[in-house]
């Protein structure tokens, strides 16, 4: 068992009287990509430095594989726990190439060989004399990442690895890096407080507001299925409805009429509930049950986004359509919604 | 009550302490530092009231009139002379100006008492321009009517702008580098004219610069000895060796005291001004200024700013390099002269040896263990930057002769001072080179499983290197020029080329004093590149 646990920590740095984290606690399984999504200030970022071991809790517990690092009496220092860190811009030593930079701390007898499988892991052959101010934004995340995996870590810690990178290099980047971390089998942890990172990269993401969790799910989960306003707003863009739940019957009640709905949070029976109806949900349909008209029409080449105000009511529906659709604004339009994407919380 | 000390103390730390061998090192060299410093102020204070009332009633008052006239007249010629000099290189279409613009920048690293033998030998009562003169007019001997007395107030103070100006040229063309061309452009736009856009926009921003410039100058004229002593010109620091010289140990504390208020007021004032004044230019839209074409006053500014390289550069060079030859025709390169090398040399390397390591422990602990310990100790090794080396060497004096006789009157002496002197040299120079290597490079290392020590050792240092090394040859090149603290210390026979150069000027010997003042503007064009970039 090598997962990772914290267990109900609490941080406070000096001079703030606010906590950077209360009461925190996560479970995560060996050999997944976890990611810590928020706004900036959100505690994330503590966490990881919290495991790396370069800040002592206040209180808690965490357990990385069988041994406790850190809890009240325990504390072990950064370089006996075995965790790899990527920095945000990559810290590579200067003064040492990228095999020397790979290279740094293993001891291992096999050292050469396993230097050579992490640099074919993360596609550097060829460069290994090469020096990082000679090296682009890529391939300098790609040395820092080997050198995070050359210990074989219990952990790989990564906080904002793609935040330096360009839109076009970012979406590459993401699909190698997601390659390199399930090929090495290795758990990893990062914090992004971007969701296009933590969606396409994780398979766990756990949302994080004023150090506390927020949800914790899969990707598709915190998109379709928000449990509460901070999710549903700081995760992608949603329309926010009111509703009543009508329990029987597995529908909302809302202004546009009665919708299905697809998850639930939190029922306690409350008259009053939110609904995150996502602009996916809604889809072109000649019979559908909801009649808008078209108020603002966005081209944006892929897709449309369009603002849609339903008939009879002061309701105004973000939705997508296929950027095909020759409507204008003025246009009336039928919908109909799908179920999974409607979430219900109070 | 032992576990909310320790609180307070990692408090104090946010966190993590420094290691007992770093505290200890550091609060060592801090303490090096302010003593000397602290037992002259004591010492002061201990003279007793009717030797501070007869100073004060005669010598300070004289002396506060001599240096500061001093000062005032210095610091006005060098603002004049730096700003227009910016000005023309950077604004104007001068030609040469890539050359022109390091030519000016020179005098800055030739160490003014030198400068003040070059211009004894050009100006003097045995120079040749007092020779083509008496040529010219025909009196010789008693009856020349030569005009110039270079050992006169306006002599000493064209000296000293001489060689200072830089500090004002310098900080004002960075200055006028940074500034955004929207703001010159928003006042035409407004319809104010060229000329007065210059007094109502650039110069108001260029302020704080010459401000800053302005005041490195008149800590210079505070602190410097060489030149003013050589030309027979007294001011607190000349005051404060004669005393010295005297015995009368006491009555320098005193001047010294004075000296050191003076100092510490203009300091303050610096602060005061630098905070009040803080302009921002916005940065996102930045344009570089536009160059102005001079038109038919072109050549009217180039022979301006070639007279200054003239005076302040050429001439002194090729008269230095006449007597020079002078003085090897005549022996000047004997024994003697390589022995005084040799010293200068030595004590040279083993100070700047000594502030790199000493350097490096200070500045580690002040970047990567923030606290007002920390801070405090840094401030403390910055205390001999801003105080004039007189004042050092006096309190080693007082301190040595005092505590630690044995040590007193040895080489060691000279390097001690000499480290409080230059250590902040090594200090910058390391603090800007730690500064590149953010603490993730130290976390980075730690957890690759590498201890504090260790990366210390395989991390830090290497990266930190080039950027010591390099504050260590600063502290070399100050070292080899520095005159009054050696002055003060030499053990008897322990002659210096400077200080050689100080005596031989003295007492007329200029073909023995030419080649040693020579080396010193050889070895001072050294580092140019780098203090061009420092201002």
């Amino acid at each position: 068992m090598q997962d990772i646990i914290i267990h109900n920590m609490t941080k406070t740095y000096p001079g703030n009287s606010e906590p950077a984290l209360k009461n925190f606690n996560l479970h995560i399984q060996a050999g997944t990509i976890v990611s810590l999504l928020g706004p900036s200030g959100c505690g994330k970022s503590t966490i990881l430095r919290l495991v790396a071991g370069f800040e002592r809790a206040d209180t808690g517990t965490i357990q990385l594989g069988d041994t406790v690092v850190s809890d009240r009496h325990i504390w072990t220092p950064a370089e006996k726990r075995g965790v790899g860190m990527v920095f945000q811009d990559y810290a590579l030593f200067p003064h040492l190439n990228v095999y020397q930079n790979i290279g740094f701390g293993y001891k291992g007898t096999d050292c050469h060989s396993r230097i050579q499988e992490v640099i074919e892991l993360v596609n550097l052959k060829g460069l290994e004399n090469r020096f990082p101010n000679a090296l682009s934004g890529g391939q300098q995340q790609r040395v820092a990442l080997a050198r995070a995996l050359t210990r074989r870590p219990v952990v790989v810690l990564m906080d904002e690895p793609f935040s330096s990178l360009d839109e076009e290099l970012r979406m590459q980047m993401r699909i190698e890096i997601k390659r390199i971390i399930k090929e090495s089998g290795t758990t990893a942890i990062f914090v992004t407080h971007d969701q296009k990172d933590a969606i396409t990269i994780s398979d766990q993401v756990v949302v994080m507001d004023h150090g506390m969790i927020q949800q914790v799910g899969s990707p598709r989960d915190i998109y379709q299925s928000p449990e509460n306003l901070f999710v549903a707003n700081f995760v992608g863009r949603t329309n926010l409805l009111r509703g009543v739940v009508h329990r029987e019957r597995g529908t909302v009640e809302t202004v546009i009429g009665e919708l299905p709905i697809g998850h639930i949070h939190h029922d306690h029976g409350e008259a009053k509930v939110h609904v995150s109806l996502r602009p996916e949900g809604l889809f072109l349909d000649p019979n559908g049950p909801i009649i808008g008209c078209i108020i603002n029409y966005t081209y944006m080449g892929s897709s449309i986004d369009a603002e849609i105000q339903v008939r009879g009511t002061d309701q105004i529906l973000l939705t997508h359509m296929h950027s095909d659709q020759p409507f204008q604004v003025g246009d009336l339009v039928h919908f109909d919604i799908m179920s999974g994407y409607v979430s219900v919380f109070t | 009550m032992i576990k909310v000390i320790q609180l307070k103390w990692r408090q104090l730390w946010h966190g993590d302490s420094p290691g007992f061998i770093l505290m200890l090192i550091n609060s060592m060299t801090g303490f090096l530092t302010v003593i000397p410093i602290f037992y002259v102020i004591i010492q002061a204070i201990q003279a007793g009231l009717s030797r501070w009332q007869r100073l004060l009633d005669n010598r300070i008052p004289d002396l506060l009139g001599k240096t500061l006239s001093l000062m005032v007249a210095v610091t006005i010629i060098a603002v004049v002379l730096g700003v227009s000099l910016a000005f023309l290189l950077v604004r104007t279409d001068l030609p040469f100006k890539k050359l022109l613009s390091w030519l000016v920048a020179i005098p800055l690293v030739i160490p003014p008492y030198v400068g003040a033998v070059a211009y004894i030998l050009v100006l003097g009562p045995s120079g040749f321009i007092k020779q083509i003169w008496d040529h010219l007019s025909g009196n010789q001997g008693s009856l020349s009517t030569y005009p110039i007395n270079i050992f006169s107030f306006l002599g000493v103070a064209f000296v000293l702008a001489m060689f200072t100006y830089p500090y004002v040229y310098l900080l004002t063309v960075s200055a006028l580098k940074k500034m955004n061309r929207n703001f010159e452009e928003a006042a035409a736009s407004m319809g104010m004219g060229a000329g007065r856009t210059f007094l109502k926009v650039t110069l108001p921003l260029l302020r704080p610069a010459i401000g800053s410039g302005a005041i490195l100058v008149a800590l210079y004229v505070l602190s410097d000895f060489g030149a003013v002593s050589m030309m027979r010109y007294v001011t607190f620091t000349a005051a404060i060796y004669f005393q010295r010289v005297g015995f009368d140990m006491s009555s320098a504390s005193v001047l010294s005291l004075v000296l050191v208020l003076l100092t510490l007021l203009l300091l303050t004032f610096d602060s005061a001004t630098k905070r009040s004044k803080h302009y921002v230019q916005t940065g996102n839209s930045f344009r570089r200024p536009n160059v102005m074409a001079l038109g038919r006053w072109k050549a009217l500014a180039l022979f301006y700013v070639i007279l200054i390289v003239l005076i302040g550069v050429i001439i002194p060079v090729v008269i230095l390099i006449r007597w020079s030859i002078v003085g090897i025709v005549n022996g000047a390169l004997d024994q003697r002269f390589f022995r005084f090398a040799w010293n200068s040399m030595s004590v040279s390397s083993i100070a700047a040896l000594v502030c790199m390591v000493l350097a490096m422990p200070i500045v580690y602990m002040k970047l990567r263990y923030p606290s007002i310990i920390s801070r405090t100790l840094d401030r403390m090794a910055y205390t001999g930057y801003a105080l004039p080396g007189m004042i050092i060497g006096l309190g080693f004096v007082a301190l040595f002769n005092q505590y630690v006789p044995w040590l007193y009157g040895t080489v060691v002496v000279i390097v001690l001072a000499f480290v409080v002197r230059f250590l902040p040299q090594a200090l910058q120079a390391g603090e800007a080179a730690l500064t590149q290597i953010g603490p993730q490079m130290d976390e980075a290392s730690r957890s690759l499983g590498y201890s504090p020590m260790k990366t210390l050792f395989k991390v830090i240092l290497p990266n930190m290197l080039p950027g010591i090394l390099s504050g260590g040859a600063l502290v070399f090149v100050s070292a080899m020029k520095e005159l009054p603290i050696t002055l003060m210390l030499r053990p008897p026979g322990f002659d210096t080329l400077a200080v050689r150069v100080y005596f031989e000027a003295q007492e007329a010997v200029y073909y023995l004093a030419a080649p040693g003042a020579l080396i010193m503007i050889l070895i001072s064009i050294l580092p140019l590149n780098y203090m061009i970039n420092k201002y």
